[in-house]
């Protein structure tokens, strides 16, 4: 896709914490992780992947370090909090339930 | 708690604001290199991958806004290069700054004195322990000494006192306390020098222990300091130590001779220690209860510890825990009541006694009469600082909104590029708020001058009134919330104003020439500011001309030329029988001093605070009258001396002494009162009841003088001559005339300079009788002056504050009618091509000036009729609405406006057509 799809701010917070849990990654690594989960569809934006991580350590639900990455240079690492995994979970059950809607309103209606 | 991590994330930032950025900055660029890396590994050379790395992360420093965004510390950030912006453009117009932090300076520095007074005298806490759990018996001002029923008991004798202290469980302690110190002669043992006057205060042996005072040196009184035979002890307080003794560490134990008793000094209070209630007249000393016969013995009625029915004590003490007011006030009612029942010497009926009651009020702050009785002056001093401040807010906002108009360009551009309202209105708040800062900075300066001003006129005989200038944390908390409030008052409507409007037109130069919108703020504001002005204008007026009115009015007697010397021979152990030797003595003494031209003496001379009344009996008038009239005794030449007119018959001479016959003196209201019109020498009169009324024989007629209520026409009175007595059937009315024959005041003519002729007087004085109290020597004209001198504070800081407000009335309207000027100069030049006079337009802009004057006068004069008519009470000779004032008033205005507005005119007239039509 040449144009990425536009992600609503509260989505974007619930894909980086999903992809944070896994295991802790600094913001290159996250933005190339959600690339290559979504097959290339999701391809977030610097000027909207730092603020957005930004937002979410000053909510709490990560934590930054900084540490070494590959070739021996410093990178900011951010990690899930335990409130962030408990945020993550209901937000992704609401996510679940959510969709399921949206699909059998979309597969009715458009008959 | 997700605020609770949000808030500490915040504040971990802000204090590692730069170090956030740096991060920042190192993860941006990371990112870039490896975006670069996975570009060259996707083909791309070195150059090519570059830039498109670059192109996809758009600008760094819109990311590092939007995550600074996020941190939410914008607004610390702001604020911070807001308050640096402001500072640069203080320096840059120091001028302007100049008037504004001045201007702010005076309005809240004169508000920040008033307010030091009003927290000493009103709301501060007394400085002992836990005031909160203190109360008192009584909520009236009932000093000094009473006999009868008093309705709200507030005041009590000695022996109801310790059945109180006894009885009462609720209270946990109860102490008692003379109500209001006196004056007594004190002596260093030992030391040659004269006694002095100082105020001393009987109080019980467990006062300091209640009060849970810390002594500064020694101890204090005690319980068993406070029974009948324990030896004499005195604590003396702080103040006095520093000021008499300079803090001389053996005083401790030193003695001192009291009113002519010998007294050991055990201890000194505590620092800061001023006794139970704000006066301007502090104790200097502390003596217990029992030693009352002793030290106050030689009053009118000798000692009253021990009666019953003589109530001279004030009453505190200490709520127990878990003991409420109410419980405590139903107890002592209760013993009220059976004390009244069980001493009908009280008097009373049944009814009248049934009625009594004791209201017990909060104690934290002490007994709060006085202060209470100057809380109406304070408040209104509070009313025209405050119209001040609001002056000078009014004429900042002016200027602040002039300053707008300059900078309406840079204004423009800052929205064009995208600034919000919101954010440009924050710009010009701290602005505001740096300047209001200063201000509040430089207005502690004034404060402290004001005060030390204040407390001058306020006591001009000097006080030691317990208040600091040096203000409390409470006076710095209220300067600086004024100044808050001060900037948002001038601050918020030109900020909102300044930034209104379309940058496109502001920027082209539409608007200039054309009707400025703004010019009605403006104008508005400067209307008030006459407006205000006006009103203290008229104040100042209405004050100044009461003070003229009291000061100039016909008293019956002469001040020019005159001294008062006040003494008090009761306090150095004079007896009745010593009285006419000690009064020849003083005759002949005085008058061989050099500069003395002559001498009398009388219990009390006219307007030094003092006025004796009684019943009267008159010769041939009808008894059960209530006829009553004020009097006083004099010695020889004393009408002379003080300047009274005698209008017939004599005056009282050197021939009237014991042995001859009574005589009396009568003033005029007195004949008219009580002879209408028939004529009074050779008839008599009497002091009590009619069976008194042969007693002296009047044989001279003076004119009226004003002796105590400058506000009222002159009472009756009548002057008997000293040692003339007469034999009375109550030990009342025999104690009141044994006190009569004591000098209270020695009258002198003099002249020369005032002070030689004091200073013999007091050698002189010294050396006949170092015991003799010598308690004041001024003037008759300083005496006089005394009486009014609220009223000359008042006129005198209204006029100042006026003064003041014209002023800055006046900038404000130079101001304003200048910029008018040039906004309208291509008018002008158009004006004047076409054929108008110069004059015309120095006119034209004058009559402008004028309409601001108008326009105030026609609100400000209902404003100052509401204003004043609370004042009305305070004011003599005029009413609130006095036309003369008023006009007075509109006179002043008008001229100092013509003043203001006339350079401005005068440049008008100066344009050259040719420039100002080339003046775009």
């Amino acid at each position: 896709m040449s144009k990425p799809t536009d992600l609503l701010q509260g989505t974007l917070d619930l894909l980086i914490l999903r992809v944070v849990a896994l295991e802790p990654l600094h913001g290159w690594g996250i933005a190339q992780r959600l690339r290559q989960i979504s097959g290339d569809v999701l391809q977030v934006r610097q000027g909207t992947l730092y603020p957005a991580l930004h937002r979410l350590e000053r909510q709490g639900w990560i934590r930054a370090k900084w540490g070494d990455s590959d070739n021996n240079r410093k990178a900011k690492y951010y990690a899930l909090t335990r409130e962030g995994r408990k945020y993550l979970e209901s937000e992704q059950t609401n996510w679940e339930r959510l969709s399921v809607a949206i699909n059998l309103v979309l597969g009715t209606a458009g008959e | 708690m997700r605020w609770t991590k949000s808030i500490a994330y915040r504040l971990r930032t802000l204090l590692r604001v730069n170090r956030a950025d740096a991060e920042l900055d190192s993860e941006l660029h990371y990112h870039l290199e490896k975006q670069i890396e996975a570009n060259i590994a996707a083909g791309m050379n070195a150059g090519e991958a570059r830039e498109a790395a670059l192109r996809e992360f758009g600008g760094m420093e819109q990311i590092r806004e939007e995550a600074r965004d996020e941190r939410g510390l914008n607004l610390f950030y702001d604020f911070g290069r807001d308050v640096r912006l402001a500072i640069r453009q203080m320096r840059r117009s120091p001028g302007f700054a100049a008037v504004v932090v001045l201007s702010l300076a005076l309005g809240i520095g004169a508000n920040a004195a008033i307010f030091t007074l009003a927290h000493a005298m009103l709301m501060e806490p007394l400085p002992v322990s836990h005031p909160e759990q203190l109360y008192r018996l009584g909520d009236r001002d009932n000093c000094c000494l009473i006999g009868g029923l008093q309705g709200s008991y507030s005041i009590f004798s000695y022996p109801f006192y310790l059945l109180l202290r006894e009885q009462t469980p609720q209270f946990s302690e109860m102490a008692a306390f003379e109500a209001e110190p006196q004056t007594m002669s004190v002596r260093r043992s030992g030391s040659p020098a004269p006694a002095q006057a100082r105020q001393g205060q009987l109080v019980a042996g467990n006062y300091f222990s209640m009060f849970g005072v810390v002594m500064a040196a020694g101890r204090g009184i005690t319980p068993a300091d406070d029974r009948p035979g324990a030896a004499p002890v005195a604590v003396m307080s702080y103040r006095a130590w520093e000021q008499d003794y300079a803090l001389d560490p053996t005083i401790v134990g030193a003695n001192v001779t009291l009113n002519g008793a010998a007294f050991t000094v055990v201890g000194v209070a505590a620092r800061g220690f001023f006794g139970e209630a704000f006066r301007p007249q502090p104790a200097d000393f502390w003596m217990p209860l029992s030693y009352e016969p002793t030290l106050r013995g030689a009053g009118i009625l000798g000692s009253v510890l021990d009666r019953a029915d003589e109530c001279w004590l004030y009453v505190m003490g200490r709520l127990r825990a878990g003991a409420t007011v109410a419980e405590a006030q139903a107890r002592v009612n209760v013993e009220l009541q059976q004390w009244l029942t069980s001493h009908p010497e009280i008097g009373g009926s049944r009814k009248e006694v049934s009625q009594q009651h004791i209201v017990v009020t909060p104690g934290n702050r002490g007994v709060t009469s006085v202060g209470d009785q100057m809380a109406g002056g304070l408040y209104l001093l509070f009313g025209i600082s405050g119209l001040l401040l609001l002056i000078a807010c009014a004429n900042i906002a002016n200027l602040l909104l002039a300053r707008g108009i300059a900078r309406r360009g840079h204004t423009a551009v800052q929205l064009a590029l995208g600034a919000s309202r919101g954010r440009l209105v924050r710009q010009a708040l701290a602005g505001s708020a740096v300047l209001a800062f200063a201000g509040g900075l430089a207005a502690l300066f004034v404060a402290y001058a004001g005060t030390r001003a204040l407390l001058l006129l306020t006591f001009p005989g000097g006080t030691n009134a317990p208040i600091t200038p040096v203000g409390s944390r409470t006076v710095l908390g209220f300067a600086f919330a004024l100044a808050f409030v001060a900037a948002l008052v001038f601050g918020l409507v030109p900020a909102w104003l300044n930034t209104r409007g379309d940058p496109a037109a502001s920027l082209h130069g539409a608007g200039r020439g054309a009707r400025d919108p703004s010019s009605f703020p403006s104008k508005l504001l400067l209307v008030f500011q006459v407006a205000l002005s006006f009103i203290l204008l008229s104040g100042a007026g209405l004050f100044t001309a009461t003070l003229r009115n009291l000061e100039e009015q016909r008293f019956g007697f002469q001040t020019q030329g005159r001294m008062m010397v006040q003494v008090d021979p009761a306090l150095a152990g004079y007896s009745r029988e010593q009285l006419y030797g000690l009064n020849q003595e003083i005759s002949e003494r005085l008058s061989r001093v050099r500069g003395v031209a002559g001498v009398s003496f009388s219990l009390y001379s006219p307007m030094e605070g003092h006025n004796w009344a009684d019943d009267i009996a008159v010769e041939g008038r009808p008894p059960g009258y209530g006829d009553s009239s004020s009097w006083d005794r004099v010695g020889p030449n004393y009408f002379e001396v003080v300047g009274t007119r005698v209008l017939r018959g004599r005056a009282i001479g050197p021939e009237d002494t014991a042995a001859s016959p009574h005589v009396a003196v009568v003033n005029e209201t007195l004949v008219r009162n009580f002879f209408s019109g028939v004529e009074p020498i050779g008839k008599h009169l009497g002091i009590g009841d009619k069976s008194h009324g042969y007693d002296y024989e009047i044989v001279g007629v003076v004119e009226d003088a004003i002796y105590k209520y400058a506000r009222k026409p002159a009472r009756p009175m009548f002057f008997l001559p000293y040692f003339q007595d007469v034999d009375y059937d109550t030990a009342n009315a025999r104690a009141i005339q044994v006190r009569s024959n004591y000098i209270g005041t020695i009258a002198l003519r003099y002249s020369g300079a005032e002070g030689e002729v004091e200073q013999a007087v007091r050698r002189s004085l010294g050396e006949f009788d170092p015991n003799l109290l010598v308690l004041r020597v001024r003037t008759f004209d300083e005496q006089l002056r005394a009486n009014f001198t609220q009223e000359r504070n008042f006129a005198g800081l209204s006029t100042v504050f006026s003064a003041l407000a014209l002023l800055l009335a006046a900038i404000g309207l130079y101001g304003v009618t200048a910029y008018r000027v040039v906004q309208r100069t291509s008018e002008i030049g158009l004006r004047i091509a076409l054929g108008s006079s110069r004059e015309r337009v120095l006119r034209m802009v004058l009559r402008e000036v004028l309409l601001f004057v108008l326009a105030g006068i026609a609100i400000g004069v209902p404003g100052s009729l509401a204003a004043t008519r609370a004042t009305a009470s305070f004011l003599f000779g005029l009413t609130p609405g006095d036309p003369a004032v008023l006009a007075g008033a509109v006179a002043v205005l008008a001229a100092v406006a013509l003043i203001a507005g006339f350079l401005p005119a005068l440049r008008a007239a100066r344009v050259d057509p040719m420039t100002a039509l080339r003046h775009e």
